[in-house]
């Protein structure tokens, strides 16, 4: 037993949870509202004995209502994204992968254009439409692939081209016919992706179908790590590739479409975050899968910080993290002398 | 422990690759496949592995028959050294191969990575432990699959041309170690190969593939001149030579036919 | 083989048909206006050496007919449609629309100002000014009247005279409004009557005036340009899209987001840390749910504006008062009247409105349109 590997995994483990813990604390005390620390005391004991205090109160929301959701929605995002971008690397055997390599952002974009158009009114069916819509482009994607039979990996990216064009079409199609008054507008601020005004009910819609996503991701890590090495060796490994390929993509469909469902599509972070951990745990996905999860929780959390205090404007954060993290991939890429 | 019936093969059912194969095997036997390029030597270990399945008859391993899409532990596969996308060190590429066969969200235990260093250990190669797997050569990579194969007990070896990319010092160490590990374990071993001379040096039996018929029986009788010239158009010529007190016959091929 | 070119062949003829419906009254509008212009022909050669040159405020040098053959005008920049209704001879003369020109108008203030404002065409142009240049054509316009280079592509090469009315230099609203109306005034040599101008120089002196009692601290407005989607955009110093600036000097309000340049997305944190006194509702979200305090995500109830109930709307009547048109000069009067009311109430402001409406564009304001217009907007 090489005891070195493990402990360096488990040492990186528990720094990058109380990396999490410090950047979950720092951006709470950083906002646009300035709030001494003495106060963030205050806040605190106040919620923790039951007391309230008339002079704490635009602090006490603007920490408990306004920056706690964005920042916990902003990690689970990112580390939905990430993992789910981790995953599909490993599954594809291609690190060029993203999470919305099946069609999953188109679907939810689609969706999520479709119920401001039409249901603007009801929050339920707009926030749940995205879900819906990007689940179903994967169950297209299944159907096009041909279903549960040996089904190619090229000929699941083809049909993920196929529903991704299809439903952007759609999208644009809404868009078109969209009230340019209100409703475009509306679109497009969902679709650049945004954390601005999150509430705890995002979190709702976000945090069941994203947990069981990313448990679902994290236990089967290291069959992973078989479905990598192509389909014949990992059947005599003794994995079903078909069966184990579907429930990797299903799982990762599952965290995409609730992320996407509540922040809007934020492109880079599934695709940088695991070449990032790579280079720190290797390529064993058994081990990367949980560190991305938690480095994409911390890149993401940092990276909206960015997006809210840098200036008086909110940058819009799909910007934000193309800026970041394009450079810091080629960074990674030429490093490793484009050696993956 | 391995017994084939009746095993047919094909993707196009007016040229089978297989047809009605039959053969047997014991604990503690080599056989070696053998047959021209194309002839279907990968088609008939993949059938037995389960990478393919069966068109019609079955093939029995430990007792498990084939044909319901499980992966059978017992099979242990070693296929053509080849890269990998993701680069994995040599211990984890070794441990893949207890991951799959354990329950459907197991992680390795310490137990599984002290099995592997032992087969490390056992082949040679310990000391590459902490490489990754891409930056090995082809000789070493292919010794680490083996290991892969080997550490989950298997009662049956299967081996996809494992010398073809080693040079000859190579070859014979790998062909050593298989011997070694079907004596030791008492495991039976289908190793599917180019090279006559290995076939003869390290198998018991053989399994002589061609276009329409096929030929089975223990190496000797098999693997003669004239099979060599039905079955590869090649016309040979059996020397002899003696090591260790053993009669080594060895073919030297003259012209193609 | 053969099964598939029929199928090919029959998806093409389905395609055409299906085009062919679509255009069917497009090609009637068409023919009746190919014998309009073969009628207008004849007259067009006895006058074409009157054309005039004008520069437009885009700099461009444009010849145009002249005025008494300008039948047909195209207007594709909407604020400066509401400047167009109070200078045009005759509101019949607009053939052409953007789909945008009345989205923030009060449909009881259109009826009197352009009656049949909805028959007008409008599918010539896109939401995003793109031009369908042939069914442009086909309205037969006389002069086409555009705002920047953005609504200046598919207009260029058709060869009619374009009049550009965006100039780059111009960002306070009574620069714009001024500029626009007599450039309107030269196209359709309209000498006579009330302009924006004079009164602009009228409101001007009047705000002075009351401005003279403003002598405490003053108020810290906030212009809400957008609310959709929980993405909520603030509008910050003068620029282009964005006159809150301006407007809010003029009535002796001081911008809370002022170090914004133009307009920028903002999140509630920053509008808690501004806590402006009052705040002005551009359009989407109405004024009466952010008092209601019933907007998801967002809580309005924590500000000083929200306690003291001033949280208004921005009139709209042939267009939003926010952007320049034909009513800004009303424009920093209004402020005033919600901002200081003290100093300068409600019920002045409306006499003034009336007066206005009757002087510039020789309508009657009744009692319940300017309720309309000044009444906060009715949650949809």
């Amino acid at each position: 037993m090489d005891r070195t590997v493990r402990n360096q995994y488990l040492i990186i483990i528990t720094f990058l949870c109380i990396l999490l813990v410090l950047v979950i604390v720092g951006s709470m005390v950083f906002g646009r509202y300035k709030i001494s620390l003495v106060d963030i005391g205050n806040v605190i004991k106040n919620r923790i004995n039951g007391t309230y205090d008339d002079t704490l109160k635009i602090m006490d929301h603007v920490l408990i209502n306004v920056r706690l959701p964005r920042i916990l929605l902003a990690g689970l995002v990112g580390a939905g994204l990430s993992i789910s971008g981790a995953a599909l690397q490993g599954t594809f055997q291609n690190p060029l992968v993203s999470p919305d390599l099946l069609g999953v952002c188109a679907g939810a974009g689609f969706g999520a254009a479709l119920g401001i158009l039409l249901f603007s009114d009801d929050s339920v069916i707009s926030s749940l439409l995205p879900f819906v819509f990007g689940i179903s482009s994967i169950l297209l994607v299944f159907f096009l692939a041909g279903g549960q039979g040996r089904t190619e990996t090229l000929s699941l990216i083809l049909s993920g081209i196929i529903v991704s064009s299809i439903f952007n079409a759609l999208t644009s199609l809404v868009k078109y016919v969209a009230d340019t008054g209100d409703k475009l507008p509306a679109i497009t601020f969902w679709l650049m992706g945004s954390f601005s005004n999150t509430t705890y009910t995002h979190i709702k819609i976000s945090i069941i179908p994203a947990s069981i996503g990313i448990i679902g991701l994290l236990a089967l890590r290291w069959k992973i790590n078989l479905l990598s090495l192509g389909d014949e060796d990992a059947y005599t490994m003794g994995i079903n590739p078909n069966r184990t390929r579907w429930n990797i993509i299903f799982f990762s469909t599952l965290v995409t479409a609730a992320c996407v469902t509540v922040s809007g599509i934020i492109g880079w972070i599934g695709l940088v975050i695991p070449h990032i951990c790579r280079r720190i745990v290797g390529g064993n996905h058994g081990r990367l899968l949980p560190v991305s999860c938690l480095m994409g929780a911390i890149f993401m959390i940092l990276v909206d910080s960015i997006a809210r205090n840098l200036t008086l404007a909110e940058i819009p954060i799909g910007i934000l993290t193309a800026l970041i993290g394009a450079p810091f991939f080629a960074v990674i890429y030429r490093q490793s002398k484009g050696g993956m | 422990m391995l017994e084939v019936k009746d095993g047919t093969f094909y993707y196009n059912q007016k040229t089978p690759i297989l047809e009605n194969v039959n053969f047997k095997m014991d604990p503690g036997e080599i056989m070696a496949v053998m047959g021209r390029n194309g002839v279907g030597k990968t088609t008939l270990i993949k059938c037995i592995a389960g990478i393919l399945k069966w068109k019609s008859g079955y093939s029995i391993v430990a007792g498990q028959k084939s044909g319901n899409n499980k992966p059978i532990a017992e099979i242990g596969y070693v296929p053509q050294a080849h890269k990998s996308s993701f680069s994995y060190s040599v211990r984890d590429m070794v441990v893949f191969g207890k991951v799959g066969h354990n329950s459907y969200f197991a992680v390795p235990q310490n137990k599984d990575y002290q099995k592997a260093d032992d087969i490390l250990e056992r082949i040679g190669i310990k000391d590459l432990r902490d490489k990754p797997c891409n930056e090995l050569s082809g000789g070493q990579l292919q010794l680490v699959f083996v290991a892969r194969a080997l550490v989950n007990s298997p009662q049956l070896l299967i081996l996809d041309e494992p010398e073809a990319h080693l040079d000859f010092r190579n070859q014979l160490r790998l062909l050593k170690l298989i011997k070694n590990v079907v004596s030791e374990q008492n495991i039976s071993c289908i190793i599917n190969t180019h090279y006559p001379n290995h076939a003869i040096r390290i198998a018991n039996k053989c399994f002589l593939l061609g276009d329409n018929d096929y030929q089975e029986g223990a190496v000797q009788e098999v693997m003669i001149d004239t099979n060599i010239k039905k079955y590869f158009s090649v016309r040979s010529q059996t020397l002899y030579t003696t090591y260790e007190g053993i009669q080594i016959p060895t073919f030297v091929f003259l012209d193609e036919v | 083989m053969k099964r598939q070119i029929i199928i090919l062949l029959l998806a093409i003829v389905m395609l055409y048909s299906l085009t062919g419906c679509g255009s069917d009254t497009q090609q009637e509008i068409n023919q009746t206006e190919t014998i309009a212009k073969a009628t207008n022909n004849k007259s067009d050669e006895d006058t074409q050496s009157h054309t005039r040159t004008i520069i437009d405020l885009g700099g461009n040098e444009v010849e145009i007919p002249p005025v008494s053959e300008i039948e047909h005008v195209v207007v594709i920049t909407p604020p400066v449609t509401s400047v167009l209704l109070e200078v045009i001879p005759d509101t019949d003369m607009i053939v052409g629309l953007s789909p945008k020109a009345f989205v923030y108008s009060n449909e009881d203030v259109m009826k009197k100002l352009f009656p049949n404002y909805k028959d007008i065409e409008t599918t010539f142009v896109g939401d995003d000014f793109s031009i369908n240049t042939e069914a442009l054509l086909a309205l037969n316009p006389d002069i086409i009247l555009y705002y920047g280079e953005n609504q200046r592509k598919g207009l260029e090469n058709i060869g009619l005279p374009i009049i550009n009315f965006f100039s780059p230099k111009l960002i306070d609203p009574k620069d714009v409004t001024v500029a626009w109306d007599n450039l309107l005034r030269e196209i359709f040599e309209t000498d006579g009557g009330e302009s924006l101008e004079t009164e602009w120089e009228y409101f001007d002196t009047k705000v002075e005036e009351i401005l003279v009692g403003q002598t405490k601290e003053p108020k810290r407005g906030l212009w809400v340009f957008s609310n959709v989607g929980g993405s909520l955009v603030a509008a910050g110093s003068s620029s282009f899209d964005s006159y809150a600036e301006s407007f809010f000097e003029k009535a002796g309000i001081v911008n809370v987001a002022t170090s914004i340049e133009g307009t920028a997305e903002v999140d509630m944190e920053q509008i808690y840390e501004w806590d402006p006194d009052i705040i002005f509702v551009f359009h989407n979200v109405p004024a009466q749910r952010y008092l209601n305090n019933s907007i998801e995500g967002q809580d309005w109830s924590l500000l000083e504006a929200w306690e003291n109930q001033a949280i208004y709307d921005i009139p709209q009547t042939a267009y939003s008062w926010g952007a320049p048109c034909a009513d800004s000069p009303l424009m920093p009067l209004w402020l005033i009247s919600k901002a200081y009311p003290e100093l300068y109430g409600e019920e002045e402001f409306r006499s003034e409105l009336s007066g206005y409406y009757r002087r510039l564009h020789n309508v009657t304001l009744t009692e319940e349109n300017m309720d309309m217009i000044l009444n906060l907007r009715d949650i949809k």
